[in-house]
């Protein structure tokens, strides 16, 4: 059952794969310099390998934004997704999957009472409307250096043509890596906090996550959308929209795959952080729009005055149109699937401020004394603690430490689920141990786990944030994750 | 890098089918000088290399269109830089048959032409010379082709101002009509030579708008 669910967001991944494919390969395409075959292996490779090793960052703002955490409910917001999609393109408005499924995350909030964050919602809108913007910028500042270049080295046609191919080959594997990166979120980002998958452990070295094994199965789709039904879209975006040149096509592509990069890659995020210049947000944007942008650019670098307003026009009416039909659909289908055929849709979430909690929240720095209103009731839904934080002054990181820490995740450790379900190559001995020195230990809160293995053991402790301590703290992240998932009490009673 | 070699040897051929017509042009003028001195012996040895650089530069277009086709080289391009190198093919095939036409019917110039056919040849040669930088540039730097092709332009005017001038000069004289006619076939046919050269530019100019980036 729990992998026919997944249906929904395979279907988005080979509508993906066979519409946006055409965004970075179409040109290449169309005007005959790689064959259709060469480059739906290049795309489907590359689009695997950046959902695999990249996808993560943009999947966490989506997560953020709303956490589906039932697999029929995550079925039903991919589902629409893809039908909205399906209107959208039946209406003709240039829109992505990314706006599809943005509205639909919302409309399972508001179905859920599920609190949306609007900091995240404005910065994944955001990335919406800079994404043409940047690529045409791109566009602007490429189109240039390669004419310099052109002009200043005298290239024999043969010869550019050959290079032209090879950076044809080149930008567009990384094109596709970038695709991957960006939009698996848009494919299997509803389905992580509901996956069926479990982590597999080849070797204490090299371990494939849940996650990971969940955007491989959707990379495959997207893979087999590029096989199956992707070249008439390469040839529409080859010819259609915009008689590209093999060398045009090169600059479009480049522009409008580092724009994704850029929106999807964490090191980036990191190094801008490290320059102190505003960082680019991690969300899946639409490759279409970046396109389009970057044509836009090329039309002003080479000076062309008549610019289609109509088409800028209709994408930003996909900004609107396309998230608010999502939601509806989505809401409209979560009540059917709740009461009609009887499906879990969301597992509420339950915030408690107890005496445990709110000496927690102390220790983090948040004044307590502003939160005596909380003091020792308990909501039972994030909407419902939204609410009553907004009573309070408190700016939006504390108001999220106060809903993280507050948040009930109860955990049980138990002798017999270490032993069989933790891998003794990826956990220690000690850290085995540990946790057998816990056995029949009761934690509300994720918090608490951590600190009683940490009051155990060092090897339990994150090290201060710095680059060095990086790959200690991700792995350590990576180990508090499998205990979250594995000892997790499925039902529970609140004292 | 086999590929990047394959590359390599087009573009020499491409240079050496441009050698040929070039060179081609230059005999020419040599060609028409030496008939009008009376070095027929010379000449026919001149006639002899246009023949086989004809015949060359006819293989290595052949070469050049069968390399292009079966490794599917600049797909974007391949039609006009074929449509080029077969317009150039015109050039060298119109100046052999030109030059063999002087051989073979040897035709009786008066000596006041002479001076104007001399020079009628010298710039039909300028204007082989200049569309062959036009099409050199074309495949190396599309921002000189104009430049080149301008100054075809100017040879072909001044060879069909130099042939018009020729022909008044011809038909006012008294000599026999058979001869005049026949000395306008000639001259019809050496002129065509520039006129090919134009064609050739014509398409230039074109392709140059499509290549720009």
């Amino acid at each position: 059952m729990a992998f026919i669910l997944l249906i929904s967001g395979l279907f988005l991944g080979w509508s993906l794969g066979a519409n946006d494919a055409g965004n970075i390969f179409g040109a290449a395409v169309e005007t005959r310099m790689i064959k259709f075959k060469t480059a739906a292996w290049i795309a489907s490779i590359f689009v695997i390998l950046g959902a695999v090793i990249q996808g993560g960052g943009t999947s966490l703002t989506l997560s953020r934004l709303g956490s589906v955490n039932a697999l029929a409910g995550s079925f039903t917001v991919a589902l629409a997704a893809g039908l909205s999609l399906i209107l959208m393109v039946r209406l003709r408005i240039p829109v992505s999957s990314s706006q599809a499924v943005v509205g639909s995350i919302i409309g399972w909030n508001i179905f859920t009472g599920a609190f949306t964050d609007i900091s995240v919602l404005l910065s994944i809108v955001s990335a919406w409307i800079i994404t043409p913007v940047l690529s045409a910028l791109f566009t602007l500042l490429i189109y240039h250096i390669f004419n310099y270049c052109l002009n200043r080295y005298s290239i024999h046609i043969i010869r550019l043509d050959f290079y032209t191919r090879i950076g044809l080959i080149v930008i567009g594997a990384f094109g596709a890596y970038s695709l991957g990166a960006n939009n698996i979120a848009n494919v299997m980002g509803m389905f992580i906090d509901s996956s069926p998958f479990t982590d597999i452990y080849i070797n204490r070295y090299f371990q494939i996550s849940g996650i990971s094994q969940l955007f491989f199965i959707g990379a495959l789709a997207i893979a087999v959308g590029i096989f199956t039904y992707s070249q008439k879209n390469m040839r529409t975006v080859g010819h259609d929209l915009f008689k590209l040149s093999p060398l045009t096509g090169l600059i479009v592509v480049l522009s409008s795959s580092m724009v994704l990069f850029m929106f999807s890659s964490r090191s980036f995020a990191n190094l801008m952080h490290l320059l102190h210049l505003p960082a680019l947000p991690l969300v899946p944007v639409s490759s279409s729009q970046a396109v389009i942008g970057s044509i836009v650019g090329l039309s002003l670098s080479k000076g062309i005055q008549n610019m289609q307003y109509k088409i800028l026009g209709r994408i930003s009416i996909g900004w609107i149109v396309n998230p608010v039909f999502a939601g509806v659909v989505c809401f409209i289908s979560l009540f059917v699937v709740q009461n009609v055929f009887d499906q879990v849709v969301f597992k509420p979430s339950i915030y408690r401020f107890d005496k445990a909690v709110m000496i927690k929240l102390d220790k983090e720095g948040i004044d307590i004394n502003k939160l005596s209103i909380l003091n020792g009731q308990t909501y039972y839904s994030s909407n419902e603690l939204r609410k009553n934080l907004s009573l309070i002054k408190l700016d939006n990181s504390e108001k999220q430490k106060i809903a993280d820490i507050s948040f009930i995740y109860p955990i049980r450790i138990e002798h017999d689920k270490i032993i069989n379900r933790l891998n003794s190559d990826y956990f220690n001995s000690e850290q085995l141990h540990n946790l057998h020195m816990l056995h029949n230990h009761l934690f509300y809160h994720k918090w608490q786990l951590n600190e009683s293995l940490e009051e155990i053991s060092e090897t339990w402790a994150f090290k201060d944030k710095r680059i060095r301590n990086e790959y200690h703290n991700r792995e350590l992240q990576k180990k508090y994750s499998i205990l979250y998932k594995n000892f997790q009490l499925k039902t529970y009673h609140i004292e | 890098m086999a590929f990047l070699k394959k590359v390599q040897v087009l573009e020499l051929k491409i240079d050496e089918f441009l050698n040929l017509v070039s060179e081609s042009g230059i005999l020419f003028s040599q060609v028409v000088s030496l008939y009008l001195s009376n070095q027929i012996s010379l000449m026919e040895e001149k006639c002899e290399r246009i023949r086989t650089h004809e015949r060359t530069a006819d293989e290595y277009r052949k070469n050049i269109e069968e390399h292009l086709y079966r490794h599917t080289l600049i797909p974007e391009n391949r039609g006009d830089v074929l449509a080029i190198l077969e317009n150039t093919d015109d050039v060298i095939n119109q100046i052999k048959s030109s030059a063999l036409d002087l051989l073979t019917e040897k035709p009786e110039i008066p000596e006041f032409i002479n001076q104007y056919v001399t020079m009628l040849a010298q710039s039909n040669a300028h204007a082989v010379e200049e569309v062959i930088k036009a099409v050199r540039a074309f495949f190396h730097n599309i921002h000189s082709v104009n430049d080149y092709a301008h100054k075809v332009f100017f040879y072909e005017k001044e060879v069909d101002e130099l042939g018009e001038k020729i022909r008044k000069e011809i038909f006012a004289s008294k000599i026999e009509l058979a001869r005049k006619l026949h000395l306008k076939q000639i001259l019809l046919e050496m002129e065509l030579v520039s006129d090919y050269c134009q064609n050739v530019c014509d398409r230039l100019i074109i392709y140059t708008i499509k290549r720009q980036l």
